[in-house]
């Protein structure tokens, strides 16, 4: 009950700020330089000598771009965002001082990130179903076919496993965003963290590095078969781990 | 009836500093309550203490005669408080900035209103607060703090930015909350003409220490008195009085004389005139509470409190 409360309260605070607008602007941005790509270099990008409907390679294609430099990108900047709200005009002193524990605070604002992450992805796929209906429309050098039944299912578990594999990165930068009051911190740790990630994968992933929290959701996507599910349920449980230090920490800190 | 605010032996310490030094208080029901003290002296640690939003190294601070520390929700649904300058969201209008605190307190949207009508911001209530006078502000914050009509209102420099004409505000506002809404105020100030004129109790702290408590009166009857004399011959008559063991401060022509039961004001008339020193005026002059504040908040030459 307390945390719906907070939850309803932290909605309204995000009220004429970019946060909710990241959700659509993110993924169409994504989405439009697919197409554009896609449109221009047809053979390359969507396999036309594979057989078959190209729903799979262009969603492929959308969660690569998404999962390796938008999609980190976009939950540093929307927990810094969130966090910034109530790090200007240190805000914690009027926050906390209210009768509701604190950590419905951390976890309501981790729950909206959460929630904007996995929005954002949807999004992504909805691109994917638009872009899947232009494509055959296009002038283009090769033929490719976007026939029915759209493969819904497999296109979600696809999205749904990159976005769930980005969990753990979505708890550090979350904790990092409160613990430190500068958006420099949480921005620079973020823009690291996903250069890093992409160098990993350009060095080619497969040992270690694959489970760099940042490089996690690539995992999907890669190559070679991954074991998704049990790197869901490690990045899963070490994410709960640094959630509930993060919350831990939160709780006891004292406001300045 | 309890004490809304009790304080016994609170310690807090930074690093190697020491903030709050053993500071015990008691604020008496429907008081308002003056938490005075020179910048630095503790105060707004103090208030974060008793929000929760710091933790006490050693004592307790007990709110409505219940342990904050075990009651910690229960005490705060019945605290408003402004820490120091107003937290806003300034991309919010005035009224939304209530809202956030409304839906965290599950008021109805009257009290809303009623805040806002209590600073007198009701018309501007829909403008965005970047859009806002630091006056505007600060009485948006103090709304903030009457949202549900609580029943301690803590007030950290509520005045601080203010205008004389919002300082007024303020002042009747405040003064008037206890007998209005039943409330009890506790309004800290680094400014006694600011809390003087209000406070029904007052509270002065100097280094993390407790220097004083008590009513307005019971300061007064602690401060000094003393002979004031203006005369022609200001040495001379020092030179005088200092032969029958008086100590005499100078200043211009006046005289300042700690008054005796033996050396009052008509004995040390007599003494100037036999020396031929001609007395102009003579009055007995009691310190004023600034006096008294200064007194107890500075700190002593050999280095004690």
């Amino acid at each position: 009950m307390m945390l719906l409360r907070v939850l309803y309260a932290e909605s309204l605070k995000m009220k004429r700020t970019i946060a909710f607008k990241m959700v659509v602007i993110a993924p169409v941005a994504v989405g439009l330089l697919i197409l554009f790509v896609a449109a221009q270099a047809p053979f390359s990008m969507l396999r036309p000598n594979i057989p078959g409907d190209k729903w799979m390679p262009l969603a492929h294609l959308n969660l690569l771009v998404w999962a390796v430099l938008m999609l980190p990108l976009f939950i540093t900047l929307e927990t810094a965002l969130i966090a910034g709200l109530d790090h200007a005009e240190n805000q914690w002193k009027n926050l906390l001082a209210r009768p509701v524990p604190r950590w419905t605070f951390y976890v309501a604002k981790l729950l909206i990130v959460v929630a904007m992450t996995a929005a954002s992805t949807v999004v992504l796929l909805c691109g994917v179903l638009v872009a899947g209906a232009i494509l055959p429309r296009l002038p283009l050098s090769v033929e490719v076919s976007f026939g029915l039944p759209v493969p819904w299912a497999d296109m979600l578990r696809l999205g749904s496993q990159v976005a769930g594999l980005a969990f753990l990165m979505l708890t550090i930068q979350h904790w990092v965003s409160l613990r430190w009051r500068a958006f420099s911190v949480a921005i620079g740790v973020g823009i690291l963290a996903t250069v890093a990630s992409y160098l990993m994968l350009a060095a080619g992933l497969g040992g270690w590095e694959q489970y760099f929290p940042w490089s996690l959701p690539m995992l999907v996507i890669a190559r070679t078969p991954q074991n998704i599910e049990a790197a869901l349920w490690a990045g899963g449980a070490v994410g709960f781990v640094v959630a509930a230090a993060g919350c831990w920490d939160f709780c006891r800190r004292d406001v300045k | 009836m309890e004490a809304p605010v009790r304080i016994e032996g609170v310690w807090k310490t930074f690093g190697s500093t020491a903030a709050v030094r053993g500071l015990s208080l008691s604020v008496p029901p429907h008081s308002v309550y003056g938490f005075l003290g020179p910048n630095g002296a503790g105060k707004s640690t103090t208030i974060r203490m008793m929000l929760g939003l710091q933790r006490a190294d050693r004592g307790a601070v007990f709110l409505f005669g219940r342990p904050f520390a075990e009651e910690r929700i229960a005490a705060l649904r019945r605290i408003g408080s402004m820490v120091e300058s107003p937290s806003l969201y300034p991309h919010l209008t005035g009224r939304e900035n209530l809202e956030v605190h409304r839906r965290l307190l599950s008021l109805s949207r009257a009290a809303i209103d009623e805040a806002l009508e209590t600073v007198d911001l009701l018309s501007v209530g829909d403008r965005l607060v970047r859009n806002y006078s630091s006056g505007m502000k600060q009485r948006l914050a103090l709304a903030q703090a009457l949202l549900g009509t609580p029943e301690l209102l803590l007030l950290d420099e509520p005045t601080n930015g203010l205008d004389p004409a919002g300082i007024h505000e303020v002042r009747t506002l405040v003064r008037d909350l206890p007998k209005r809404r039943g409330m009890t105020v506790f309004l800290s100030s680094h400014l006694l003409a600011e809390v003087e004129q209000v406070a029904t109790h007052f509270a002065i702290i100097s280094q993390g220490q407790l220097k004083f408590e008590g009513t307005p009166e019971e300061l007064r009857a602690r401060s000094r008195q003393r002979i004031v004399v203006e005369v022609d011959q200001p040495e001379r008559a020092q030179a005088r009085l200092a032969g029958v063991g008086r100590k005499v401060t100078c200043e211009g022509d006046l005289l300042l004389i700690e008054p005796e039961d033996e050396f009052g004001p008509a004995r040390i008339n007599a003494i100037l005139v036999q020396a031929g020193v001609a007395v102009s005026s003579l009055a007995m002059q009691r310190s004023t509470l600034e006096d008294a504040f200064l007194e107890l908040t500075t700190p002593s030459q050999e280095g004690g409190q």
